[in-house]
C-alpha cells in the first residue's frame, strides 16, 4: 500500500510540484507585475505632486495678480470718486456763476422797466381856462389831468468839488480842456482839476388820466341774490341823498366777480362818494360795499434821452484854506476873468469837504446854433 | 496639509467671485458716470449758451440806451440835501369842470384855507338887505402815485435828432425823401412827425428792420438844400404802462364854495364873494385866484403845480 502511495505520491507530489511551480510562475509574474505597478504609480505619484505644486504655485500667482486688480481696481474706484467730486464741484462752480449771471440779468432788466415813484405834489386851482378848443366831445363829463412826469437830473457834489455853469459853452469847453487851474486866494493858491460831467439816461413822459365824474366803481359785492333783482337793489340804496347819493342813470353789475358800476345823474356825486372808500348799501341785510373812482389813464410823449452837460463844468480837489463862502468867491473871480480862459458865469456852487449835497439840473433852454 | 490645499483652491475662488462681482459693479460705476459727465457737459454748454444770448441782449439794449437823443443839461444852483434821492418829478395839469353854484378860491396862505374850510358856513354880504349863505369845503384831486412803465424798442419807427435849424415843413420833406432811398438804407416812409417837446423828428418806415440797421449806422449826413448836415439816429423806444397806482390829495391851499345862488350878475357875484373872502374880518386873507361858476353854466378850471415854474407858459 505503501509503494503505491508513494507512487500515488510520486505522482501527486510531481503533479503538486508542476503546480506549485505554475504558482510560483503566477506568483513572479503578478510580482512583476506589480513591482511594476508600483513603478508606474510612483510616477504617477511624482507627476499628480509634480502638478500640485503647479497648481500651488499657480494659484499664487493668480492670487498676487487678484491682488494687482484689487489695487488697480481701489485706485479707479478713487480716481472715480475724486472725478465725481470734481464734477460735483464744477456742477457747484457753474450754479454760482449762473447766479451771479441771473442777479445781474435781473438787475439790467430793471434798467428797462421804468419804476416811477412819484413824490406827493402840492395842487391848487390856478386860473379859468377860456378856450377849450373845441374838439367836440363832452369836456365836463371828467377830471382830466395831464401829469408830466420826468427823472430829476442830479448829481451829488462831494466836499472839495464845485460845479459852474458858464453862460456860453465854449467857455466851459475851454476851461475843461485844461489839465488843471491854479486858483490864488487870500494868500495861498489852490490847484483845482476841471472835469466833464455825464448825467446819464432819463426818462420822461405824461400820464393822462381821465377821472369819470358821473361814474363810480363798486368792487367785492356779496353775491345775495339773482343779477337782474341785484341791479335794482343796488340802484335804490345809491338813490338815496341822506347816504350822500343821488339820482341814478345806470347800473351795471358783474355776479361772477362782485363788481359793478353806478352812473348818476349829476356829476360830483360818484367823486364824493368815492373818497369816502364804503358805501351802505341794502341786499338782504344792511352790507358794506367797497366804492372808487371810475378812470382812465394812458402813456403819452414817453420819451428817453442820454444828459449832457455842456454848459456846466466840475472842479475838484479843492483844499479848504478857507470858509466855504470866501472860497466860492475866489473861484468865481478866477473863472470870470477871459484871461484865465474863463467867461461869464451864470452859477456856481463850492461845498467843503465832508459836506455833500444833490445838485439839480434842468432842460438847458437856450437854443445852441452852429 | 490637505487642509491647506482646499484653502488655496476654495478661497481663491470664493474671492474671484466677488472680484468679478465688483468689477461688474465699477463698471457700472463708471458707465454711470460718465453718462453724469456727458449730461453735466451738455447743461454747461446749454447754460452758457443761454448766458450769452442774455448777454447780447442786454448788451443790445445798453448801446441802444446809450443811443439816445441827447438833452443838454444845465445846473441852475438849484440843490438839495444829500440824502434826497426823489427820482422822479411831477407837473400836474388838471382840467377840472366845476359844478354848477360853485366858487373856487386859491389863498396866498395856507392857514387862511384851513380857518375857511373849518368854520364852513359862511354868510357873505351882497349889499342892502340881502346875504347868502355859502359852503367851504376841500377839494380833492387824483394823481398818480406810482408808473411802471416797460420799454421796448419799436422795430418800425427811428428817432432824428441832431437837426439843422430851418423850416419844419421844409425839414419834414429833406428827411422823408432822404430816408426812403435805398441807397441811404432807406425804405418807404410811412410817417414823418415832427416833435415840439425835444425838437426831434420820427420817421415810420412800412418795412421793418430798416429802422435797426439805420440806427446801427447812427450818424447820417444829409443834403439840406445843398448844406450838408450830420444827423443822429436813434432807436426809438416804446414804453406801456404795466401798473398805476394813485393816491388822492387834498389842495391845501385852494377851497371850494358851494350852494352859490344866482341872484346877481356873474361880474358882480364874482367880485363880491372875491371881497368878502379877502377880509381878515370874515377869516378871510390875500387871494390868489378865484373862479366862479354860476349856475346853468360850465366853467374849466385849470389846477396845477403849486410852485409853477418860470419857463411854463
Amino acid at each position: 500500500m505503501s509503494s503505491i502511495p508513494k507512487m500515488d505520491n510520486l505522482e501527486d507530489a510531481k503533479k503538486e510540484l508542476k503546480e506549485l511551480k505554475i504558482k510560483v510562475e503566477k506568483a513572479d509574474d503578478v510580482k512583476a507585475r506589480m513591482i511594476l505597478e508600483k513603478l508606474d504609480e510612483d510616477e504617477l505619484k511624482e507627476n499628480a505632486k509634480q502638478e500640485m505644486m503647479a497648481k500651488a504655485e499657480k494659484q499664487e500667482s493668480c492670487q498676487k495678480e487678484f491682488n494687482q486688480d484689487l489695487e488697480k481696481v481701489k485706485d479707479e474706484i478713487q480716481k472715480l470718486s475724486k472725478h465725481r467730486q470734481d464734477i460735483l464741484d464744477k456742477l457747484r462752480r457753474c450754479k454760482a456763476q449762473l447766479e451771479a449771471k441771473r442777479t445781474e440779468a435781473s438787475k439790467l432788466k430793471h434798467k428797462f422797466k421804468i419804476y416811477a415813484q412819484i413824490p406827493e405834489t402840492e395842487v391848487q386851482f390856478l386860473s379859468l381856462i377860456r378856450e377849450e378848443n373845441g374838439e367836440g366831445e363832452d369836456i365836463s363829463h371828467s377830471v382830466r389831468g395831464v401829469f408830466t412826469i420826468s427823472q430829476r437830473a442830479a448829481v451829488l457834489l462831494l466836499g472839495g468839488q464845485a460845479l459852474i455853469t458858464f453862460e456860453e459853452e465854449k467857455v466851459a469847453q475851454k476851461i475843461l480842456k485844461l489839465p488843471g487851474c491854479r486858483v490864488s486866494c487870500e494868500d495861498t493858491t489852490l490847484n483845482v482839476k476841471p472835469k466833464g460831467l455825464t448825467l446819464g439816461t432819463s426818462v420822461k413822459f405824461e400820464v393822462h388820466v381821465d377821472v369819470s365824474r358821473k361814474e363810480l366803481k363798486l368792487y367785492n359785492i356779496p353775491p345775495a341774490m339773482p343779477e337782474d333783482r341785484m341791479e335794482d337793489r343796488l340802484e335804490i340804496s345809491f338813490s338815496r341823498p341822506t347816504r350822500g347819493g343821488g339820482e341814478v342813470e345806470s347800473v351795471d353789475y358783474d355776479g361772477k366777480t362782485g363788481t359793478g358800476s353806478i352812473t348818476f345823474l349829476k356829476p360830483g356825486v360818484a367823486w364824493r362818494l368815492a373818497r369816502k372808500g364804503v358805501y351802505k348799501v341794502n341786499l338782504e341785510s344792511e352790507v358794506n360795499v367797497k366804492v372808487g373812482p371810475a378812470y382812465e389813464y394812458k402813456l403819452e410823449k414817453f420819451q428817453t434821452s442820454c444828459g449832457s452837460s455842456r454848459r456846466t463844468v466840475l472842479l475838484e480837489g479843492i483844499d479848504d484854506v478857507e470858509d466855504e463862502e470866501d472860497l466860492q468867491d475866489h473861484l468865481e473871480i478866477h473863472f470870470q476873468k477871459p484871461n484865465n480862459s474863463g467867461g461869464e458865469i451864470e452859477n456856481i456852487k463850492y461845498i467843503s469837504k465832508g459836506k455833500s449835497l444833490q445838485a439839480f439840473f434842468s432842460e438847458d433852454k437856450i437854443d445852441i446854433t452852429n | 496639509m490637505y487642509q491647506k490645499v482646499t484653502d488655496v483652491a476654495v478661497s481663491p475662488q470664493k474671492r474671484y467671485s466677488v472680484i468679478l462681482e465688483e468689477q461688474k459693479d465699477l463698471q457700472l460705476f463708471i458707465k454711470e458716470r460718465q453718462e453724469m459727465t456727458q449730461k453735466f457737459k451738455q447743461r454747461t454748454e446749454k447754460v452758457t449758451e443761454g448766458l450769452r444770448k442774455d448777454q447780447i441782449a442786454f448788451e443790445e439794449q445798453i448801446t441802444v440806451f446809450s443811443k439816445m437823443p441827447e438833452k443838454n443839461f444845465v445846473f441852475t444852483g438849484k440843490t438839495g440835501k444829500a440824502e434826497d434821492v426823489e427820482e422822479f418829478e411831477m407837473k400836474p395839469h388838471i382840467r377840472y369842470p366845476m359844478e354848477e353854484g360853485t366858487a373856487l378860491i386859491t389863498f396866498e396862505e395856507e392857514d387862511v384855507a384851513t380857518n375857511i374850510l373849518e368854520k364852513k358856513r359862511h354868510k357873505v354880504d351882497l349889499g342892502g338887505e340881502c346875504r347868502i349863505i355859502v359852503e367851504a369845503q376841500p377839494v380833492h384831486l387824483l394823481m398818480p402815485s406810482l408808473v411802471e412803465i416797460d420799454t421796448d424798442i419799436c422795430p418800425h419807427r427811428i428817432l432824428v435828432s441832431n437837426l439843422p435849424n430851418m423850416d419844419t415843413e421844409m425839414l419834414l420833406s429833406k428827411l422823408e425823401i432822404h430816408f426812403s432811398k435805398s441807397k441811404h438804407g432807406g425804405g418807404e416812409v410811412e410817417s414823418c412827425d415832427f416833435l415840439p417837446d425835444s425838437g426831434t423828428v420820427v420817421i415810420a418806415f412800412v418795412m421793418e428792420n430798416i429802422a435797426e440797421h439805420l440806427a446801427v449806422q447812427e450818424h447820417h449826413k444829409i443834403d439840406f438844400n445843398k448844406n450838408k448836415h450830420t444827423v443822429r439816429v436813434t432807436p426809438f423806444v416804446n414804453g406801456k404802462i404795466t401798473n398805476l397806482k394813485t393816491r388822492t390829495s387834498m389842495c391845501p391851499r385852494t377851497v371850494l364854495l358851494t350852494g352859490i345862488p344866482d341872484v346877481m350878475d356873474w361880474e358882480t357875484m364874482q367880485d363880491m364873494l372875491e371881497i368878502h373872502f379877502q377880509k381878515n374880518g370874515n377869516d378871510g386873507g390875500e387871494i390868489e385866484a378865484f373862479l366862479y361858476n354860476p349856475l346853468g353854466q360850465q366853467t374849466l378850471a385849470l389846477f396845477g403845480s403849486a410852485t409853477p415854474e418860470p419857463e411854463e407858459e
